[in-house]
């Protein structure tokens, strides 16, 4: 129990020793009185005085209990409002006990003989009754020693969260979400005692600290917008828990003003410690949901491109789905694909000009009750350059957000590769495979080879090549191993398909076939990563690849595949065994960090190995890819390539784009995520114009560590880099928001009991049930009305009591007399 | 005369300027036709003629006189009575009590007495004084004179009741001092224990005097006005009580009542006439109700 006004219940109180006072040191004297019959006075003094005492006792205790009862009133005790019901029930017992100790006195006072039946049943009656008044008050105390209230209209420390997510911009009612928590806050601001700690902050805000004053808080709270970079619920929950604690103030209140979608409150380790927290704090909890309880929106996803980078003259292929919650509809779905304008985008007028020649598609599509569409738009021969492209749902609903979808790609020439082959080695396997004659015919392959025998390296100046790609090689001088170990530290990417070209001919003992000297050389050792043992022979139908892990991009292609590609269909019967734990002498620089295991056999020794060399990458097959159907010249190590060999194609190919892919290189991202693009020191500037999605002036940058980085990609949209150096030079990249944004599911009504408990926490969606909730809370449920509803019995009790034990007392000089 | 003139009042507290007249006044209307006189005595003394009036008995009209006048006259005769009549006066200090400090006990009863010693007086009967308090202060022989009403209107004027009350002895020493049958008056507060005064009731109703027990209290004595915490002081004894009145009104009030029920049953069982009285009642309004009631019994 808690007092509004602690100090009246003290003054107000000290007040009841005035009727005492009056009672035992100014008790009023009698008035003389001379009367001749006081023979018939004395016959029943005894009794009468004994009434009377006991009328001034009942009159003392009357005009005390009124004192304070008043001082009770005025002091306005407050309980949790749960608890209320016991403390009334609690009060109301000792009252009648009270009450039956008094009829009990009299009853012992005035009655002769005392009714010993009467008396026994008073007795017991008042036992019971104080026994079970004190048992209930002293139980709701217990209960309500971790209940806090604020005392009164005292200030208290409140931090308003608001859930600032994309999802709080969703139109409800001719209102946003963050428009209706706005206007709530600000109602509720105002209604906040002054004095108190206010502090309001959102979800994507850096810092909260409490504000200046009420006002610069509802200053905050009415300037407050919708961000795409957020923090969790939870994770902020902890922040305004921990600035809650450095505030004095004895009441502590937290209004979290959210859409309760799952997606902002995400369970896990972070909500059980906040959970936790708030079990052990005495902070009132009230969760404003400002959702609707029905939704009605259409939301893009992320749209699926078939390449990021595309060879000139390719074909761009891009999914969108489109998701509906609410009732079935048709919707409108268009895709605009910029066309390369080099002179944009321009900063004219205070306007960003953006290139404004589209290639468009368009198509309608019809999604039922809660489910989602796929479309597929295609976008063949294109231009070389940077194309940023928006995929939009023409008709409007409630969020806008979503209905936009942005990517951009790159349309550049062929990649160079120079495919080295070794003794006997067929490079046509692979050629073909990555770059099919027609596609190079046609000028749409990605890649334009150029294949020589080992021997030939250095004729050709591999520098210049994107990618390098060594099939079967034999034996090689250091130099050589130099060479290409060169090549990667510069950044090229070098494939290394193992074979029987590497089989020791000269010495081959018990059947063990080791590798050339050439391949146990320190050089061959720091470029491969590792050491090769030996040819492990497979039994009966061999090995096969056997991929555990599909992390690795190389693998990517058959993430969803996993248990429809048909790796036993291609068996492996011969493979080098390979010892990635080496530590190879030389210095430091030199030193080659241990090569990754990107695929195993079935056999468990490694089949793919990848390890970084300098700039480059160096990825190592420990089986051939070049063995072919009809060479039965020598046994076939592998069956990798023969027959319907789908999920090889899809294997070199995505090795290719791994070789030239920069390691941290994308045109598409998601809202925060820092960007990055290679800066081409032949072909960059040293500075570039970036224009950001929003109409703003644009910045320069200049290329840090060999990449244009860009940090702040918090807006969704296309972000345009923009230079010169003999020409103009464009690149850029889009920011999409992530597609968990536009998912409205809402927590349910257990979810939030479970967390919070069921009287842990306020649930409101309206400003009149936030204002009763906070009245029950803040000041529980108060006595002040019943004690003063009541306080005029007690008054009219004493009034009456008093006329009749006092009246007509006005003059206090002798009356009567003998003449 | 000025201290008779204060008993002349036929209200209680207003003054009136002659007894005489007062008493007149008050008792005038029994004499004249209102009822007959309760002491009508054995006369044969002519002493006057005066108008019939209404009331008079018809076979007192002198016919002579009619003859002579034409106009109806009643023949009036001197008495020689043979009913003395005392009227015996308690000077107890209780007596001069009074709630509304202006009439008090005794003084109520003084005029009473003066009203009937002028009835009687003007019925030729010889009206006598006695006081007491522990014992017969004061006596003044009976005497039916005119002038007899004047110096015994004076002796009560002069007295003042202050003493000690012994009301049974001085009754008994009344009876014994009576040698003639009389009409013996008493106003007391009869404040003493019950249980002495009736056996001298008794003793004096013995002899064959008429009694008539004036029992005067003070309004405050019959109604218990008072209000609150009082302490109630005893004249006579000084003893005090510190009472709350109000609890103590009904309980007193039924004390009382049943006080007077026993004079008033004891009274009725010696034969003596016992009037209760307070001094709120307007005195004469009394008297007449009390006269009203005894032509009633005779």
């Amino acid at each position: 129990m808690v007092f509004g006004n602690l100090w009246m219940l003290v003054v107000g109180g000290s007040f009841v020793a005035v009727p005492i006072l009056l009672h035992l040191i100014m008790q009023q004297k009698p008035k003389p009185m001379l009367f001749p019959a006081v023979r018939f006075l004395r016959e029943t003094f005894a009794s009468n005085q004994r009434r009377l005492k006991l009328k001034q006792w009942v009159l003392l205790l009357l005009r005390a209990l009124v004192i304070v009862w008043l001082a009770a009133a005025l002091a306005q005790p407050s309980v949790a409002a749960f608890l209320a019901s016991e403390w009334i029930a609690g009060a109301a017992l000792l009252l009648i006990a009270l009450l039956l100790l008094g009829v009990f006195t009299a009853l012992l006072l005035t009655q002769r003989p005392v009714n010993r039946l009467l008396a026994g049943v008073l007795a017991i009656s008042f036992l019971l009754c104080l026994v079970g008044g004190g048992w209930t008050i002293l139980a709701a105390r217990h209960q309500s020693q971790n209940v806090v209230l604020a005392a009164g209209d005292g200030p208290v420390a409140a931090v308003f969260l608001i859930d600032t997510a994309p999802r709080m911009s969703l139109r409800q009612a001719n209102q946003t979400r963050l428009e209706r928590a706005q206007e709530i806050g600000d109602w509720l601001l105002k209604r906040l005692p002054t004095d108190s700690d206010v502090a309001v902050c959102s979800t994507g805000q850096p810092q909260i600290f409490f504000a200046v004053d009420l006002a610069a808080a509802r200053q905050q709270l009415s300037t407050m917008e919708t961000g795409f970079i957020n923090r969790s619920m939870p994770a902020r929950l902890a922040e305004c828990l921990d600035l809650l604690e450095e505030s004095d103030l004895p009441q502590q209140e937290l209004y979290v003003f959210t859409d309760s979608s799952q997606q902002s409150w995400p369970e896990g380790p972070g909500l059980d410690r906040v959970l936790d927290r708030f079990r052990e704090s005495s902070i009132s909890l009230y969760i404003v949901d400002v959702a609707a309880d029905t939704v009605e929106n259409v939301s893009l996803l992320k749209p699926t491109l078939s390449r990021e980078i595309l060879a000139q003259q390719g074909m761009l292929e891009v999914e969108a789905e489109a998701r509906l919650v609410g009732p079935a509809r048709k919707c409108k779905i268009v895709m605009e694909l910029e066309q390369p304008e080099p002179t944009r985008p321009v900063r004219r007028d205070g306007e960003t000009l953006l290139p404004d020649r589209f290639w468009t598609r368009e198509s309608m599509v019809s999604l039922a009750e809660g489910g989602s569409e796929k479309v597929e738009f295609q976008f063949p021969d294109l231009p070389p350059g940077v194309h940023h492209g928006v995929i939009r749902i023409e008709s409007p609903d409630a969020l806008d957000f979503d209905n936009r979808r942005f990517f951009t790609i790159q349309v550049r020439p062929a990649w160079r590769a120079l495919v080295l082959t070794g003794p006997g080695v067929n490079s046509g396997i692979l050629t073909q495979a990555i770059a099919p004659d027609g596609e190079r015919q046609a000028g749409r392959a990605l890649f334009d080879f150029v294949v020589r025998p080992q021997e030939q390296m250095t004729v050709e100046p591999i520098q210049e090549f994107d990618a390098l790609f060594l099939l079967d090689p034999g034996p090689m001088e250091a130099s050589a191993w130099e060479l290409l170990a060169e090549y990667a530290r510069e950044g090229g990417g070098l494939c290394v398909f193992l074979g029987p070209n590497a089989v020791q001919r000269s010495r081959p003992t018990l059947g063990v076939q080791s590798p050339e000297s050439s391949f146990l050389s320190e050089s061959a050792k720091r470029l491969l990563g590792g050491e090769l043992t030996e040819v492990w022979r497979a039994r009966d139908e061999g090995v096969w690849l056997e991929p555990s892990n599909l992390s690795h991009p190389i693998l990517s292609p058959f993430r969803g595949r996993e248990t429809s590609t048909p790796w036993r269909q291609f068996p492996v019967q011969r493979h080098w065994g390979f010892q990635v734990d080496v530590s190879p002498e030389g210095d430091a620089e030199s030193i080659v960090s241990p090569a990754e295991v990107v695929m195993r056999f079935s056999d468990g020794m490694p089949a793919i190995l990848q390890s970084k060399l300098g700039n480059g990458k160096v990825v190592v097959w420990t089986t051939p890819i070049t063995e072919m159907e009809q060479d039965e010249k020598r046994i076939r190590w592998n069956s990798l390539t023969i027959g319907q060999c789908w999920p090889y194609f899809l294997l070199v190919n995505q090795l290719a784009d791994e070789l030239v892919s920069e390691p941290i290189a994308s045109l598409n991202y998601l809202v925060a995520q820092p960007a990055a693009m290679p800066y081409r020191a032949s072909e960059d500037p040293e500075t570039l114009q970036l224009f950001p999605p929003r109409n703003e002036d644009p910045q320069k940058i200049r290329p840090v560590e060999g990449m244009w980085r860009v940090r702040f990609t918090e807006t969704p949209g296309q972000y345009r880099l923009k230079g010169d150096r003999d020409g103009p030079v464009s690149l850029g990249f889009s920011a999409n928001v992530a597609d968990s944004e536009s998912d409205l599911r809402k927590i349910s009504k257990t979810s939030w009991d479970d967390w919070f408990g069921e009287s842990g926490y306020q649930m409101a969606s309206d400003a009149e049930e936030i204002v009763r909730q906070q009245g029950t809370t803040r000041r529980g449920q108060s006595f002040y009305p019943i004690l003063m509803s009541l306080l005029p019995l007690l008054l009219g009790l004493e009034f009456l009591l008093g006329n009749r034990f006092y009246a007509g007392q006005t003059s206090s000089g002798r009356r009567g007399g003998v003449a | 005369m000025s201290s008779v003139e204060k008993y002349l009042k036929p209200e209680v507290i207003n003054q009136i300027k002659r007894l005489d007249l007062r008493a007149k006044f008050v008792v005038k209307g029994f004499m004249q036709g209102l009822h007959r006189s309760p002491f009508h005595g054995f006369s044969v003394e002519f002493s006057e003629h005066r108008k019939y009036s209404t009331g008079d008995d018809p076979k007192d009209i002198d016919w002579l006189v009619f003859a002579k006048t034409d106009k109806y006259y009643v023949k009036k005769f001197e008495a020689e009575t043979n009913l003395v009549g005392y009227l015996v006066m308690d000077l107890s200090k209780s007596m001069g009590y009074t709630y509304r400090q202006d009439l008090t006990k005794f003084d109520y009863a003084v005029c009473l007495a003066a009203s009937l010693c002028y009835l009687m007086i003007g019925q030729q009967d010889p009206v006598g004084l006695l006081t007491f308090d522990e014992r017969i202060r004061e006596s003044l022989p009976p005497k039916s004179k005119r002038s007899h009403l004047g110096s015994l209107l004076s002796l009560l004027a002069k007295i003042k009741p202050t003493g000690q009350t012994d009301l049974s002895h001085s009754l008994q020493q009344i009876a014994a001092m009576l040698r003639q049958r009389s009409l013996v008056m008493i106003f007391s507060d009869l404040l003493v224990d019950p249980e002495t005064v009736i056996p001298a009731l008794h003793r004096l109703r013995h002899p064959g005097h008429d009694v008539i027990l004036f029992h005067v209290l003070d309004e405050a004595e019959v109604n218990f006005p008072f209000q609150g915490m009082c302490e109630f002081e005893d004249p006579e004894s000084g003893q005090t009580v510190k009472v709350d009145a109000d609890n103590f009104r009904g309980e007193y009030q039924s004390q009382i009542d049943e006080f007077r029920d026993v004079y008033r049953e004891a009274c009725a069982a010696a034969g003596v006439d016992y009037v209760a009285l307070d001094t709120s009642m307007q005195f004469d309004h009394a008297l007449l109700e009390y006269l009203n009631s005894r032509q009633a019994r005779f």
